[in-house]
């Protein structure tokens, strides 16, 4: 193996709130901001022609260029992962499986597509892999919801309960009581409200990942919003019967 | 939906609530939302999904320290394996190349034995032919036509 740098502290880009506005481009005619980036630079704000670089010296076998290449955009690798697999305890092993598949097919890659498209479908294609190996069934919750959850739920219908609560056994019961409310939609639409709205991925990102239009994207997205608040309201209702 | 002027452009309200869109196209939305409750609610419902997203669940987080040693364990691993990998195709090109030098020579002293072989052949069949010469087939005619009936008899063919 040749030379391997010291693991260094991660310089990828500050994560961008969800909802915030993006970096400011161009406006089309729909009156839409493009997320575009500057245009020099990469995706995940690494330099175009340094990623470049990156990924001919990693392509000839330079295992240091393979893993700041990877460095660069672990990050949102860790997020596109986590936001499909939303498993802590899987998350790690799949993104090293990610970083494996990439280093053994990094001579296919061609430099006239985009590095950051190529690597979140290896990241998404691999959760699939994943799940179906690991035969991941989809949960569906017949049973009640706790007192706590409930309590949560009329928070939110209130408009009360938009933070997260500080204390932790609460935390836990709202992690529960979001996945449940989850596991009742389609698989693509969790992923893309988790990957958006919780690992603040953007619109581009997603389409990218999913392979989905980004205008698809957007509706299917913002479908699902509704019906995860249709079954948050369904829930409640049955509870307060 | 029940509005049909945003019943097909969902996705501006996906940009709306994105903050994607310019001050002019999202006033033209919020102007929208003063004569359409329909889908103000909509749009109030998703951002409600939104905000339960982000209350219940939290981004992952950054791997540990120990990851790239992991990493680079397993790429190690994966170098062997391509080491191994790369060591068997090359075996097998040395063995196809001898074993056609193997077949190449073994075909060239075919070739010199059977070059050599004509000369037994013709002395074998000349002696076969001597020992017909010496030890003829004597096969006996029969003497007339009831010694023939007879044999027929014996063999039971005449039945």
């Amino acid at each position: 193996m040749t030379h391997v740098p010291k693991a260094r502290e991660e310089s990828g880009p500050p994560r961008r709130a969800p909802g915030s506005d993006p970096v400011a481009g161009a406006t089309d005619a729909a009156g839409t901001s493009s997320a575009g980036e500057a245009p020099a630079r990469s995706a995940r704000g690494l330099p175009q022609a340094k990623e470049r670089e990156l990924i001919l010296r990693a392509q000839s076998g330079e295992t240091a260029a393979y893993e700041e290449l990877l460095h660069a955009h672990q990050q949102r690798v860790f997020a596109v992962v986590g936001g499909i697999l939303r498993r802590r305890e899987d998350v790690e092993d799949v993104v090293q499986q990610v970083f494996i598949k990439v280093y053994v097919s990094i001579r296919q890659f061609d430099l006239r597509s985009t590095f950051s498209t190529w690597l979140y479908k290896i990241a998404v294609n691999e959760c699939y892999d994943y799940l179906r190996k690991k035969r991941v069934r989809r949960l569906v919750y017949e049973a009640d919801l706790s007192e706590e959850q409930v309590r949560q739920l009329e928070a939110f219908d209130t408009g009360m309960g938009a933070a997260p609560p500080a204390d932790a056994s609460q935390r836990a019961e709202m992690r529960q009581l979001v996945g449940r409310l989850l596991d009742e939609l389609q698989e693509d639409d969790r992923h893309m409200l988790v990957l958006k709205e919780v690992e603040g991925l953007s619109v581009e990102e997603i389409s990218a990942a999913l392979g989905i239009n980004v205008n698809t994207v957007k509706v299917r997205m913002f479908r699902a919003r509704g019906r995860l608040v249709d079954i948050y309201r369904k829930r409640l209702r049955e509870r307060r019967r | 939906m029940a509005c049909k002027e945003y019943s097909e452009r969902l996705d501006v309200f996906e940009d709306y609530l994105d903050g994607r869109l310019t001050a002019d196209a999202a006033a033209a939305v919020t102007a929208h939302f003063v004569r359409c409750a329909a889908c103000r609610e909509e749009v109030e419902s998703a951002r409600l999904a939104g905000m339960l997203l982000r209350a219940g669940l939290e981004p992952t987080e950054e791997p540990g320290g120990v990851f790239w040693t992991r990493v680079r364990a397993r790429l190690r691993e994966e170098e062997e394996k391509q080491r191994v990998a790369d060591f068997w195709p090359a075996l097998e090109v040395l063995a196809r190349r001898f074993t056609l030098t193997s077949a190449a020579a073994l075909v060239l002293l075919f070739g010199v034995l059977l070059g050599s072989e004509p000369k037994e052949q013709s002395f074998s069949t000349q002696g076969q032919t001597e020992v017909r010469e010496i030890f003829p087939e004597s096969v006996r005619q029969p003497a007339d036509g009831n010694e023939v009936l007879m044999s027929l008899a014996s063999n039971g063919n005449g039945r």
